[in-house]
Formats: structure tokens, sequence, C-alpha cells
């Protein structure tokens, strides 16, 4: 983590009374993590200005994906890097207190901070129990824009990441290592979701196809071509069709793809694509 | 409180119809509300009605708790999941977290909540202590009412005081002076659940009133109306104190729909059903006051697919007049 660095950004957004004051709780963190981190984690909100808290960062780290955070959010994870404890078993029992006796910000900040965390490994289940909270920023802080949930989950755990992450409505486009990290396993289970979504009439994220591809029995492609028939925006059709071209030999269609491709002007399905539908240029609602 | 109820109808009151259009525009505050024992519903209703903020004591639940742990997912619940829920229907939740007076009775379990209560008063949406105080005024509950005010001096913020439903005025009077023994500033505490019989004492000393519109067992509107035509509005409060019991989420918009109607001025309906609130409970120092001019949007970075799927910042509403869930 370019741990100075970023914390050289988050001075320079505050004002002169606002960085001597964040400077002086990293000196009493540093002086004595135990009897000082709590006030300081606990009060942050209420020492810095309404016009600082509305203040986001964005950094690109190579352990953290700073991808427009509450300035708060960036100091509090500071202020836990700050935490200097060698006996693996102190610093769990600290950090893992912090959790419990957490506000929704600090929760939020506590889970984002997780792939900065000492003794990653420790943290798995903390993570897995973040996963099943209700509220929508902590799940934020852990699914999206995180990249501890693909670096250490096991697949049991992240596949819960995943679906929640569509149940929930998030943008699963943010979740670090999503292709990546992608299973049969999950694939199996996003197919009973469509099929559920299918019966209920309700929309089916585009996402899910491309995550299900290779395992999509008969009646899922038929629910394939379907929502392509009533899909209209550019975007959503270059990944159904995508989705569709992995599965040719196996549709039974009475048309060309490729004439069909043509006729609807259908983009080319690559990286742009998807960057359009993470950044939310669809041309009109699903 | 549901027991003991003397139900005497013909002390009820005469019906009047519920009209909010002479309220309508206004702001409120609801300065003592246990929503945690509250439905979606009346979330919903809260944020028609105008009340924009809501304040929420700890309190007794209804039984005893038998352990730490379950105060602590109280408190937790409080500055976290209610919080996170009154804000989905677009109001701004905030707590005052301490021991009750009831289960300071249980010494063992509530030295140790005391020690748990640092680690609780400075998060973001806790305001102050509170509500503590007297209930049967034992020893053991004067004993933790004043190391909580110990605690609220200390950290330099509000306290909620509860006051007891038998021998109320000794209650009342004692709860002040032991306060004022402590050296807290009358101006940073409010001594709540006052009627005709406390109010005088309460302003008299420079406290802050708090009146509970509480249907059978506390406060009626009407009763109230009257004191604040008789004592004016500085430093007076109204809540619902709603909770687990027959009582009413609306009290504060209802009680300033009646007192317009029975011709108490404006600004002292604002200020007894709103600015008091906030100024009692210094809300100011959490957030920017300006930001209560405009709806609450829960979470305004929320997309899905590129479209903000909460709209105005409020869960989407079932159609209660349809027989269909979809």
């Amino acid at each position: 983590m370019r741990y100075q660095e970023i914390k050289n950004e988050v001075l320079a957004a505050v004002t002169a009374d606002e960085s001597k004051y964040l400077q002086d709780c990293f000196d009493k963190i540093n002086t004595s993590y135990s009897t000082n981190f709590v006030p300081v984690f606990s009060t942050l909100n209420r020492n810095l200005s309404v016009a600082t808290r509305a203040k986001t960062i964005m950094f690109k780290d190579d352990d953290l994906i700073i991808n427009d955070w509450e300035i708060t959010q960036v100091i509090r994870v500071l202020f836990v890097y700050a935490i200097n404890e060698d006996n693996p078993d102190i610093y769990y029992a600290f950090v893992d207190r912090l959790f419990v006796y957490s506000s929704i910000e600090e929760l939020s900040a506590l889970y984002a901070s997780l792939n900065i965390l000492e003794f990653p490994e420790k943290w798995q289940a903390r993570c897995a129990e973040g996963i099943r909270n209700n509220i929508e920023n902590v799940q934020k802080a852990v699914m999206l824009d995180n990249k501890y949930p693909a670096n250490y989950l096991d697949q049991a755990a992240w596949n819960q990441l995943v679906l929640k992450s569509f149940f929930t409505q998030k943008n699963v486009l943010h979740i670090y290592g999503l292709f990546d990290r992608n299973n049969q396993h999950l694939a199996e289970s996003i197919v009973d979701y469509i099929y559920e979504r299918h019966s209920a009439k309700r929309n089916i994220h585009p996402i899910l196809w491309l995550l299900a591809k290779n395992s999509l029995p008969e009646r899922a492609l038929n629910i394939l071509c379907e929502s392509m028939e009533t899909t209209t925006d550019r975007i959503v059709q270059s990944i159904l069709f995508h989705v569709m071209l992995v599965n040719n030999d196996k549709l039974k269609l009475s048309i060309n793809l490729e004439s069909l491709s043509n006729k609807l002007e259908i983009m080319p399905f690559s990286e742009e694509v998807l960057d359009a539908y993470k950044n939310g240029k669809l041309c009109v609602q699903i | 409180m549901c027991t003991d109820l003397n139900r005497d109808l013909a002390k009820m009151g005469k019906p009047m119809p519920l009209d909010f259009e002479i309220i309508k525009g206004l702001k409120f505050v609801d300065p003592h509300i246990h929503m945690v024992s509250r439905t979606t519903d009346d979330y919903q209703a809260l944020f028609d009605a105008g009340v924009m903020l809501v304040i929420e004591p700890a309190f007794w639940v209804g039984q005893p708790r038998t352990g730490l742990s379950t105060f602590q997912d109280y408190y937790s619940s409080l500055i976290g999941w209610e919080r996170f829920r009154a804000a989905q229907f677009g109001i701004r939740h905030f707590c005052t977290i301490g021991l009750n007076s009831r289960e300071a009775n249980n010494e063992s379990l509530a030295d140790q909540v005391m020690e748990m209560l640092p680690f609780f008063i400075h998060k973001d949406g806790v305001l102050g202590i509170g509500e503590i105080g007297f209930d049967d005024q034992t020893p053991l509950e004067e004993k933790f009412y004043r190391a909580q005010l110990e605690l609220a001096k200390e950290a330099n913020i509000p306290v909620q005081v509860h006051t007891p439903h038998r021998d109320k005025t000794r209650g009342t009077l004692r709860s002040m002076e032991i306060a004022l023994e402590h050296g807290l500033d009358p101006s940073m505490v409010i001594i709540d659940h006052n009627s005709e019989e406390t109010v005088k004492d309460v302003l008299d000393r420079g406290f802050w009133a708090g009146f509970t519109i509480y249907p059978f067992t506390k406060m009626g509107n009407e009763r109230m109306v009257d004191i604040v035509k008789q004592y004016g509005a500085d430093k007076i409060m109204v809540n619902s104190a709603a909770d687990w019991g027959i009582s009413d989420p609306l009290a504060v918009p209802k009680t300033a729909s009646l007192m317009l109607q029975r011709g108490v001025a404006l600004t002292d309906v604002e200020k007894v059903t709103y600015s008091n609130a906030l100024e009692a409970f210094a809300v100011h120092k959490h957030i920017d006051l300006a930001t209560l001019e405009q709806t609450l949007i829960a979470d305004p970075t929320s997309k899905f697919e590129g479209n903000t799927i909460l709209r105005g910042g409020q869960q989407p509403r079932i159609d209660k007049s349809s027989i269909i869930i979809s």
C-alpha cells in the first residue's frame, strides 16, 4: 500500500487545521494504538467540517481500489494501516473488536481495509460475515472495489458474494476478480437464478449470462433468445449476442446469427462494452 | 406502557379529524421515539407527515436483558441497522446511548454495561447519553444515573433524562438536583416526560423540558396546547416516545396541527416541534442543518445498471388499495 502518498493526498484535500489535527491523530496511533486508536477512529466525523466530509478520493494503489471513496473512509483505512503490532493474536483481537463495536461508517472502512490488514488469512471468516451484512454501504465495502475476497475467500464464500451482489443490485462489474474466479458451481447457481427470474417475469441481469455462458442448458438458451428479442439496448444486445455466439452450436435457431447481428447493428463484444456497462452508459433502461 | 391502563372514554377527549393540510410544508423532529419497536409503515407515515429526523434513546425493551451481549447488540443496532433502516425511508436517525433505570437494578450486569458505554458514546449517530434516570428511585438507579452523568460531563455531550411514572414530581426534582450536583450545565440536559406539575420547576432551573404525547398514560396533546400557551415555547419540545405499547408515532405532527388550529403562533409551533430539539441535542455538530431542507437520499450513489433504483431515496411502496402483490 502506498501509505505515505495516499496520506499526502488526503492531507492536501483538507484544511490546514484539519491537516494538523489528522497528523496529530496519526502520531497518537503511532505512540500507543491500544489507548488512542478507538477515540481517534470514532470521533473522526465530528472533527472534520461538513465540506471536507463531502469530498471523495480517487487513487491508484496496488492493494486498494480507492474509487471515489469518501475521504473519511480513506482516513479511517489509513488509521487502521497505522496500527503497529507484531503479535498476531494481540493484533487480531484488537482489530476484531473494532468490527464488533463499529458504527456503519466504521464498519465500511474496516471491511474496505481487509486487504491491507496484517495476517490476511485470519480475516476470511470476518469477510464472509461482512457479505451477510444487510446494510448497503457495508455490503458495498466488502463486495465492490475490494481485492480481499478474490484473493482470500474460498469458493463457497466467493460464490455467495457474487450471488448476493446480484440479489442486492450492486454494480457487479466493480467486483474485483469477477471473471477470474468464475467457476462451475457458481454457473449452476446462476442458471437457477435465471430460471427463477424468468418464472417471476422479472428482468435478467445481462452479466449473469456472461458468468454462466459455458454452462447453459437448453431451457436457459431459450430464455436467452427470448431476452435478446425484447432487449433494445445496444450494450445489452452486445453482451447477449456474445453469449449466443459462444453457444452457437447448441442453439437450434432457424435464423443465421451473423445476419441477425448485421440486421440489429450489434456492437462487437469487447472490454469497451463491459466498461460502458460498468459505467452505466445504457441507452435505455432494461 | 401496556399495563394498568385506565381507559376512561370520557377523559379521552372529543375526536378531531386527522387533517395535516394545516401543517403541510412544516418540518418536524421527534426527539424521543423507539423505532426498533415500530414498523416500516410507521417510517412511511412519519416521512409523509414531515418528520425529518428522529432521536431514539436506548431503553428497556419490554423485558429485562440478562447478558452483556444483548446490550451490545442493542446499542449496535441503534448506530447500525436501525439508522440504516430509517434512511431507507428518508428519515435521519440519531440516538442517545445509556443504561436505563430499570436495568440499573441488576448491579453486576449494570457494572459491565458501564464499562462498555465509552465504546459507543462517541460513535457517528450518537448525540448524547440517554435515556437515564429514575424509575423506582432505588439506590442502584441513583448510582448508575450519577455514573452516567459523569460520563456525559467528561464527553461534553447532552443527557436525556427519563423521569419516573410514580412519585414523578419528587423524582424529577431529584434528577435535576443530582445533575446540578455533578456540575452539568442545565442547557445540556433534557428532562423528559414532563407534566403540568413539573414544567415550571424544570424551566426555572434552565433545563430543557420534554413532553411525551402518549395516550392514556402520559400527556394528551390538548393539555400540551395549554402548556405552550401558558409557558411559551422556549426550551420546550414534544415527542411521541412511541414504542411497543399503545402509542402514536405521529404525536409530534398531530400536536403541531392541533396547536395551529388552537391559535398557537407558527414560530412557537416550530420551536416545540422542530428547532428546540435540534438545539438541545446539538445536532449541528453532527450534520449540516441545511440538509434538513432536502429530502434525504439514502444513498445518492446507489445505481443499478446506471439507473437510480431508489426513487427519491425511498423504498418502493406497496399499493395498499390492491390485493395484488407482485
